[in-house]
């Protein structure tokens, strides 16, 4: 079987700025050399649907790549390396892998989520009120403040989670491989692991508030299932798993309805369509792309990658293979081919905060659909690397303020 | 082997027979019987291998563990026999087992 280095591919430049705003056409230019596969400067891109599909579940052959990094910044030795190679979304698929994930799977089912409905709607209508009377903002800006203060007062954090947002905004950069980032990397380290200490020491001060959640995850410790370094790396991994992805989704969606203002306005009075958006959004414009390095010779439909080639996949264009979506372009929420989208990865590694990024964003996109009427661009948009979490990096709009409305006249007009 | 018939939101059925030891989940994907999804693999994690179990075989196959019914809360909807198939292990007594596959997985 040939190597895939002597195939011909299509090379693309990944990493250059052009594929940050519109990268769809030129993924368009490159399935007419090759259906499903690229060369980028790191290594190669998977992006049919099938092939991710079938690819990124293959454990006996790769490992997620994101602990390579820290040898790349010369981080070994640091615990900002250790916590890279260690946490759960480095840790291969096996033993270890399953035991944590089982332990702390119960504080990240649907139920969980759902109780948390009141606690998200509320940091939102905070945020919201605070954001929206002046009639425009830089939407990106205003929502990178959502997630990460919902994780944190669902944490009960006591300190202002501010400052670990800051940081999050550097460590999202060392997926551009820049050795100058590295002394603010080992710097945000240790902000995120100050901030959760304090999370951990204070609910331990305070006893169980039957949370179903951080206690669940503290008893997993007690009880002996994790030790007392997975507990500390799992809450800090929450963090940049669900921020920069959470945000960068809700803004990849504000950005897409702008161009369906008639979508924008029927997600302030129907919660259920908002599902239907953003089932269609994971499919249309995921934003994490999942990453592996090989370390068995993998073999696929007629190509071998061998042991250490870097392989992203990108679900981003997966969901808009037209060898499996029809019309794939067009942006619909009501489509009836439910063909599912990959958008939160597949495997053993699967999205361990799916259900609460799902609730949160749906629930984002209607509250600000309610309190942000008429949405216009106020500017342009820039971009962040497609490589990486992607997403809008400034998405500035002019719009008008709109009080929230209570959900019963919602539910009784939906029932009506 | 367990004969299982599995049964499309559509009506559209389709009978195999699966190996002991495998998950009712499995024995859908090594058809490529539509309308379980599995996207965790098996974990428990994703929720999208959800079946209802025909009202017969409901004692046989059994209860829900405290986990699945927490993961089962991912739709709302109160269809009785609700399981994740991933977490039902197929066993000679599940002989002739008939299921029901939602019309969306979430
Ligand atoms: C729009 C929001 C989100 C998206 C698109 C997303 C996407 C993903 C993807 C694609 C993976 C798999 C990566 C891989 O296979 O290499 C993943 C893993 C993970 N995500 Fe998310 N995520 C989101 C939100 C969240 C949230 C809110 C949390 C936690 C509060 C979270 C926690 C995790 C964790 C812990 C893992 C690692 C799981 C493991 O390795 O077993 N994510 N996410
Ligand atoms: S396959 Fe994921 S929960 Fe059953």
């Amino acid at each position: 079987m040939p190597t895939v280095t002597d195939a011909d591919l299509p090379t693309l430049a990944i990493e250059k700025p052009e594929f940050d705003a519109d990268p769809w056409p030129l993924f368009a230019d490159a399935r007419k050399q090759h259906p499903w596969l690229a060369r980028y400067r790191d290594g190669y891109v998977v992006h049919g649907y099938k092939a991710i599909k079938e690819l990124v579940v293959r454990d006996d052959k790769m490992i997620p790549a994101i602990g390579g990094l820290v040898e790349f910044y010369g981080g070994e030795g640091t615990m900002w390396g250790r916590f890279m190679k260690e946490m759960l979304l480095s840790t291969p698929a096996g033993e270890t892998h399953s035991r944590i994930r089982a332990s702390i799977a119960p504080a990240f089912t649907p139920r969980t989520a759902n109780r948390f409905k009141g606690e998200i709607r509320q940091v939102l209508r905070e945020l919201l009120d605070a954001w929206t009377p002046s009639g425009h903002m830089d939407f990106a800006d205003f929502i990178s403040h959502f997630p990460v203060t919902v994780l944190a007062r669902l944490l009960g954090a006591k300190a202002d989670p501010m400052a670990v947002r800051e940081n999050l905004e550097v460590q999202a950069n060392s997926i551009t491989f820049d050795k100058s980032l590295f002394p603010e990397l080992l710097a945000g380290y240790d902000v995120l692991s100050d901030f959760v200490q304090g999370v951990i020491r204070d609910r331990e001060a305070s006893g169980s508030q039957d949370d179903g959640w951080l206690d669940e995850m503290i008893a997993a410790r007690d009880d002996g299932r994790i030790d007392a370094t997975e507990l500390h790396f799992l809450l800090m991994m929450l963090f940049p798993a669900g921020y920069d992805t959470s945000k960068n989704m809700i803004a990849m969606t504000v950005n897409t309805l702008l161009d369906h203002p008639e979508h924008w306005a029927r997600c302030a009075e129907d919660r259920a369509f908002c599902t239907k958006v953003i089932d269609e959004m994971f499919r249309f414009a995921p934003v994490a792309p999942p990453m592996r390095i090989v370390i068995q010779a993998l073999e696929y439909e007629g190509f071998t990658f061998q042991p250490g080639t870097l392989i992203t996949f990108v679900p981003a264009i997966a969901g808009r293979d037209p060898s499996v979506y029809e019309d794939a372009d067009r942006f619909d929420p009501e489509r009836t081919q439910s063909i599912r989208h990959i958008g939160f990865g597949q495997g053993s590694h699967i999205c361990l905060g799916m259900h609460l990024a799902r609730l949160q964003i749906e629930e984002a996109i209607h509250m600000c659909a309610q309190r942000i009427r008429n949405p216009r661009r106020d500017g342009e948009a820039t971009w962040r690397h497609f490589l990486g979490i992607w997403g809008p990096k400034s998405l500035p709009i002019a719009f008008e303020p709109d009080a929230e409305r209570p959900e019963e006249t919602l539910s009784e007009k939906a029932a009506a | 082997m367990a004969k299982i018939t599995y049964i499309e939101h559509d009506g559209t059925e389709h009978s195999v027979e699966v190996e002991t030891g495998l998950s009712v989940m499995k024995g859908a994907v090594l058809n490529s019987i539509p309308g379980i999804l599995a996207d965790c693999g098996g974990a428990c994690a994703c929720g999208t291998c959800r079946v209802f179990i025909a009202e017969e075989w409901r004692a046989i196959v059994g209860e829900p563990s405290d986990m699945e019914s927490a993961m089962l809360e991912i739709a709302d909807e109160s269809t009785p026999g609700r399981r994740l198939s991933c977490q039902i292990p197929v066993t000679d007594e599940l002989d002739g087992l008939v299921l029901r596959m939602p019309e969306k997985q979430f």
